[in-house]
């Protein structure tokens, strides 16, 4: 669309988008872009953006004022934006007349809305969408009932706008339509079991642990011990000598007894991390539980773990404990430890054939591939001892092995498509699918060959792996949908992936059949069913494991040196608390302020003493209240935040500054120019990181941006890589005159007091704080921009596509409805799933 | 710049889903690359390491420059003395002991390997092998007994320490059942993309225009994922190279150190010869009493000599001999030929180890040979031993002659251009 004369439509909208009263001038004559925006551009806009010169790469004289060009229009977003936030023209320069910038920005919105609405209204806001990773293996285990682990066979998924589920950056290599083969075909095989239950059990005192198993040489006798049959332990096991069972024959779920007790003088309770172990040594264990180990007498624990074949289970301590500081015999040592006297594995406890083959194989007998084989070439079947050793039965396993095939390969068939699809599938479709399996078996494909064929077919379809949200009325000739709203299928598809990261339920599909999906309590209702249902911690997972970068909590290790009050407790206990915050307020309804700020956690004992709040025992994490001056509160402060901002040995303001203003403000600082190299921290200890970064504040070509990104930076600066509060920097540089710090579990490495932290700053607009405590005082003065900011989140993350221009109506409209209502999170996750954006293509 | 290394990985997920389209006979020589690809002139490359170091007085000549005086062990290499390189004061920088082994390859930044944890990334193989894998049987062979070879997701891939079963993957025809299997997967694959790619044009004609244009580039993809199958059918149905060799019957235990890796190198040669694959990964060595005569002491306990002459003689004897095989296998490369060219010429030959002194669990000044792969040896390249040059710029250059452009590679600063 050309811009064209100016027809007042809705002042309104405009308004709510927080511009003055004051500014908006009514205008009296039809409006053109050359009456109302030319005349700006050129007294004010072309010295810099014309002919001449294209600062910022932005020229605006030749600039296309048609709208349909999607380019042109994000440029013109910009020229709005950067003129409503007062930015341009540049303080520096003459300032236009308010009433000529007014009218300027009042065309452009609506033209600019008017174009992105009509651009929705035909071609929807939400391009055809991918299944991610994350979806595609819940979605899969959902349908199939297995457990089984797919999203690492599959390459990365890119992210777009903050989250990886966002349409635009999902792409469509080759290599995932192979993938999705070897996926769909592992999916299969993991619903049929191998043999039939070949009961194992074993069980294993210390002592034998440390001859028969691992390698416990270099530790026995210095940070463990036996004591009778039993074996003690004071640190971290290495993973090629750890307290563990044997490896278990064949996967399934297996009943885990250990006889065990927590030992040490102070007679406290010691926490434990139970895991998994694939290859003993080599692979590093992977961390399933903890639980807190009582001292005293030994009692006998029980676990249920689900293993894979070769796997093994494993206890080891999470924290580290000060043996190796201790030079005394060992037998003397009376800090805490664990004792193991036995463990014992039975299983697998799984029912045969597991629920799972129902979903995939009903009703159909299991046999020997052998057998099937020699009955398929009218031999006499092989008699097969059901209590061969497992080796045997891996290499000649079980497969579903029908006597009716056709009927069968045409009943599972017609069953399975429906779940796959998320919605009814025609009579076409389905005899399509059941034409390709009896195909198969035309071709003397065998029973489990046809039907394996058959689900990758399946599994592979577009129908399965895309959320394509196609219109129930089709489009028109030119390509433009019959209308914008989501049929009642496509519904339950968005809030399911929303709210669980899967497919609908059945009761989601009996809503969407009955068609009163998009009915507002209807929807209202199931949100709630949704949010009260455990699934829905796939969403906490996955937003805030993006939004809070609670996914990267491992991807940096903290120097053991520096740092060696870090463990693995501590890394474990971390997105624990950010989850469980996160949880706490939608569940509760609470005010999304209290991201920001808030005068409780949930923390267990390792983070509170961390935080260094008292009172705390036991690794249960609760809701305490914050004492004063703990200096904690809100997300910004968990250790979990401080964690991922920083890279394991330092911090910097400008790293944090930059997630602030991205994660919190909502308003991200633009990316620094290409040639900047950027400043590397100087960790000996002698020049301040201020010192530092003065450069950016003297220098006017990094000052526009660094007096933004770098003072919330500073607020951050009295934590720690790990988040502890510092009031000085530990280095392993000795300065002259510096204090070695004591610190715990660092073997006597020197780390000494480096300077001390310089405290606050001010904001752009001269605001001074002190600390953090001051700082989140003043971003609390607008609540409507942080809760605008996690509106935004939210919106994309709900619906898999970047804030658009007409949405930004829909968003003022949300803040004005949750204003009233305290900022109310689980408020706002409903407002969202009612308004156009979301029930929308 | 060590804080922006966080978002190395938003890097690598950006940059990695692309693959290369596979190599079709029809295909045009579209550059020189290409032309070389053609002309049967494909570059390879072999990484050999061993994880006990090898002890630098013994191994490093004194002066640096093609002028070198050879050192102990480099004199059992002269007769290829103008096909190598020697680089003293090269590292990654670690200090992880033992445990640098997983990085040798990856030379991912220090901060990222700590003893016992690994934030990995990709490794020199699989680097190659993403870009010029789908050309071969076998896109990479992943040796002996390492943990060196690690995916873009760095995540490990186990190497096959069993001589006889690579050997019977390589030359060995397949049982009529297990081809017929390899074809069905293929002709499944096939038929499968069929029918996604007729559902794809079908969903085009509900659809509005924005998701169309979406749509056809995701047919696009289906196309390229046929050709992908069309190569692995090609493979299932062309005989595997055969070989005048016998093939192995013993996989050779930890003592014999001589046998095993004698065995490997032949594998090696014989692999690449046939062209069945053009990247290997190797990992040797052996931490026990190697059977060599004169040798009493096992190898790690010899590596841990502290100076005392008579382990350092041990340990001269192992070493002397791990040399004098890596020599042999040099022979074998430089004695078969590729038109005008020797098989050498067109392989590079890296050999490594992750540890430099391995008596203090140096991880610095590494024991490193770079030889064929038609560089411009240099002799000694010696650089600072104090200040060590990093390792993965050496990487780098050999992406480059590998014809794969790469800016950095690991942690690379820079690009080694003398050779």
């Amino acid at each position: 669309m050309k811009l064209p004369p100016f027809s007042v439509l809705s002042l309104h909208a405009f308004l709510a988008i927080g511009m003055s009263a004051g500014a908006a001038v009514q205008s009296a004559t039809p409006a053109t872009f050359e009456g109302k925006v030319k005349p700006l551009l050129e007294d004010h806009c072309y010295d810099c953006h014309g002919e001449e010169t294209h600062k910022a790469g932005l020229r605006l004289d030749t600039l296309s004022t048609d709208l349909h060009d999607a380019k042109a229009a994000a440029t013109w977003v910009h020229v709005f934006d950067k003129l409503l936030a007062g930015e341009m023209p540049p303080k520096s320069r003459d300032r236009p007349p308010q009433a000529v910038v007014a009218g300027a920005e009042q065309f452009l919105y609506l033209q600019l809305r008017a174009a992105s609405l009509e651009r929705q209204q035909k071609e929807g806001r939400v391009v055809v969408r991918r299944l991610n990773g994350t979806e595609y293996e819940n979605t899969i285990r959902d349908l199939t009932g297995t457990n089984v682990s797919l999203k690492e066979m599959l390459p990365e998924d890119n992210t777009t706008a903050g989250f990886d589920n966002v349409s635009s950056g999902l792409d469509l290599s080759a290599t995932h339509l192979l993938l999705y083969q070897a996926a769909a075909e592992k999916a299969t095989q993991s619903v049929i079991p191998v043999s039939p239950p070949l009961p194992f059990s074993d069980t294993r005192t210390g002592l034998e642990m440390t001859k028969k198993g691992p390698n416990f040489n270099q530790t026995l006798g210095h940070s463990c011990k036996l004591e009778g049959d039993s074996l003690i332990f004071y640190s971290k096991l290495p993973r090629y000598g750890l307290c563990m069972t044997t490896t278990v024959p064949s996967a399934g779920r297996y009943k885990i007894q250990m006889s065990t007790c927590a030992v040490g003088a102070e007679g406290k309770a010691i926490p434990a991390g139970f895991m998994t172990v694939q290859e003993s040594g080599r692979e590093a264990p992977i961390l399933k539980e903890v639980r807190e180990i009582p001292a005293g007498k030994p009692a006998v624990i029980e676990f249920e773990f689900d293993l894979a074949r070769h796997q093994a289970f494993a206890v080891n301590l999470l924290t580290n404990w000060d043996i190796r500081g201790f030079k005394k015999p060992i037998d003397e040592y009376t800090g805490p430890g664990l004792r193991v006297d036995w463990i014992k594995i039975e299983g697998p406890i799984d029912a045969f054939p597991p629920p799972s083959y129902a979903n995939l194989f009903a009703g159909v007998p299991l046999n020997p591939k052998s057998v099937v084989k020699a009955e398929a070439a009218g031999q006499k079947p092989p008699k097969i001892n059901e209590r061969r050793p497992e080796p045997q039965w891996f290499a000649d396993p079980l497969v579903p092995d029908s006597t009716d095939p056709k009927p069968d390969a045409e009943r599972l068939i017609r069953a399975f498509l429906p779940r796959a699809f998320r919605r009814p599938v025609s009579e076409e479709v389905q005899k399509h699918y059941v034409q390709k399996v009896i195909d198969k078996l035309d071709q003397k494909y065998t029973f489990f060959d046809a039907m394996m064929y058959g689900y990758k077919l399946i599994l592979s379809s577009p129908d399965f792996l895309f959320l394509t949200d196609a219109p129930p009325n089709g489009v028109n000739a030119q390509g433009d949908l019959s209308t914008p709203k989501l049929g009642d299928y496509s519904l339950a598809e968005r809030l399911s992936y929303f709210l669980w990261s899967s497919m609908p339920d059945a009761e989601l599909l009996a809503s969407a059949r009955k068609g009163e999906l998009s009915k507002p309590a209807i929807l209202h209702a199931q949100v709630e069913r949704m949010l009260n249902s455990p699934k829905s911690h796939r969403f906490t997972e996955n937003f805030t494991g993006q939004w809070l970068d609670l996914r990267k909590i491992d991807f940096t290790i903290p120097d053991p040196t520096l740092f060696s009050d870090f463990d693995s407790l501590l890394l474990w206990s971390m997105p624990r608390e950010s989850e469980l915050f996160f949880e706490e307020v939608v569940h509760n309804d609470l005010s999304l302020l209290n991201f920001v700020d808030s005068d409780w956690t949930i923390i267990n004992e390792r983070l509170a003493a961390l935080y260094g709040i008292p009172g705390v025992t036991g690794n249960t994490f609760r809701k305490v209240k914050l004492p004063p001056g703990c200096h904690r509160g809100g997300v910004m402060t968990q250790a979990s935040v401080l964690k991922v901002t920083a890279d394991g040995t330092r911090t910097s303001p400008v790293l944090r500054g930059k997630w602030i203003l991205d994660r919190v403000i909502g308003k991200p600082p633009e990316p620094p120019p290409p040639d900047v190299p950027a400043i590397e921290p100087d960790i000996r200890g002698a020049t301040t990181i201020r010192k530092q970064l003065d450069k950016h504040r003297h220098t006017p070509a990094c000052a526009t941006c660094h007096t933004r990104i770098d003072p919330p930076g500073f607020a951050l600066e009295n934590f720690d890589p790990i988040g502890n509060w510092r009031d000085f920097y530990r280095v392993t540089t000795r300065n002259k005159g510096a204090q070695p710090l004591s610190l715990p579990y660092n073997g006597g490495r020197g780390v000494y007091r480096g300077l001390d932290v310089e405290q606050g700053s001010e904001t752009p607009d001269g605001k001074p704080f002190r600390d953090i405590d001051d700082y989140k005082k003043i971003l609390l003065a607008d609540k409507d921009q942080l809760a605008r900011s996690l509106t935004q989140k939210l919106m994309i993350y709900a619906t898999g596509a970047d804030i658009q221009f007409a949405d930004r109506e829909v968003v003022e409209q949300i803040l004005k409805d949750i204003r009233g209502k305290n900022y109310g999170f689980r408020t706002l996750i409903h407002e969202i799933v009612q308004s156009r954006v979301f029930l929308n293509k | 710049m060590p804080l922006e290394r966080i978002d190395r990985r938003t890097f690598l997920r950006a940059s990695g889903v692309a693959i290369a389209l596979p190599f079709l006979e029809a295909m045009v020589p579209a550059s020189a690359a290409e032309a070389k690809k053609a002309l049967g002139q494909q570059p390879r490359m072999v990484l050999i390491g061993q994880p006990l170091g090898m002890y630098g007085p013994n191994f490093f000549p004194e002066k640096a420059g093609k002028d070198y005086e050879p050192s102990r062990y480099l004199k059992l290499l002269q007769a290829h003395r103008d096909q190598f390189t020697v680089f003293s004061g090269m590292s990654h920088r670690y200090a992880a002991g033992h445990f640098a082994e997983v990085a040798i390859m990856t030379g991912v930044a220090p901060e990222f390997v700590r003893d016992k944890d690994i934030k990995n990334g990709i490794s020199l193989d699989q680097e190659v092998a993403s870009r010029i894998g789908n050309q071969t049987r076998f896109p990479s062979l992943i040796l002996g007994s390492g943990d060196v070879s690690w995916n873009r997701r760095g995540v490990r891939i186990p190497s096959e320490g069993r001589a006889t079963q690579i050997f019977r993957k390589l030359f060995i025809a397949g049982t009529p059942e297990e081809q017929s299997r390899e074809l069905q997967r293929v002709k499944d694959g096939q038929s499968i993309l069929d029918d996604v790619g007729d559902q794809i044009k079908a969903i085009n004609r509900k659809v509005s225009s924005s998701d169309r244009n979406r749509l056809d580039l995701f047919l696009t993809s289906v196309r390229e994922a046929e050709q992908s199958l069309q190569q692995d059918e090609h493979w299932s149905t062309t005989p595997k190279p055969h070989v005048d060799f016998p093939a192995p019957t013993s996989d050779f235990g930890g003592p014999q150190l001589l046998e095993r890796s004698r065995q490997w190198y032949n594998i090696v040669h014989l692999a690449i010869q046939t062209d069945s694959t053009r990247v290997v990964s190797l990992w040797l060595g052996t931490q026990e009493r190697p059977d060599i005569p004169g040798v009493t002491l096992g190898h790690h306990d010899a590596s841990h000599h502290g100076q005392d002459p008579g382990k350092l003689e041990q340990l001269a004897i192992i070493e002397e001999a791990e040399i004098q095989m890596f020599s042999e296998f040099l022979d074998k490369m430089r004695a078969s030929t590729e038109g005008d060219h020797t098989l050498l010429d067109r392989t590079a030959v890296f050999y490594t180890s992750n540890l430099g002194n391995s008596s203090s669990h140096d991880n610095n000044n590494l024991p490193i040979i770079l030889a064929g792969g038609g560089f411009k040896h240099q002799g000694h390249i010696a650089y600072d031993a104090k200040n060590n040059t990093l390792l993965s710029n050496l990487y780098v250059r050999m992406l480059h002659q590998m014809d794969i452009e790469a800016k950095s590679f690991g942690a690379s600063n820079g690009v080694i251009s003398e050779i």
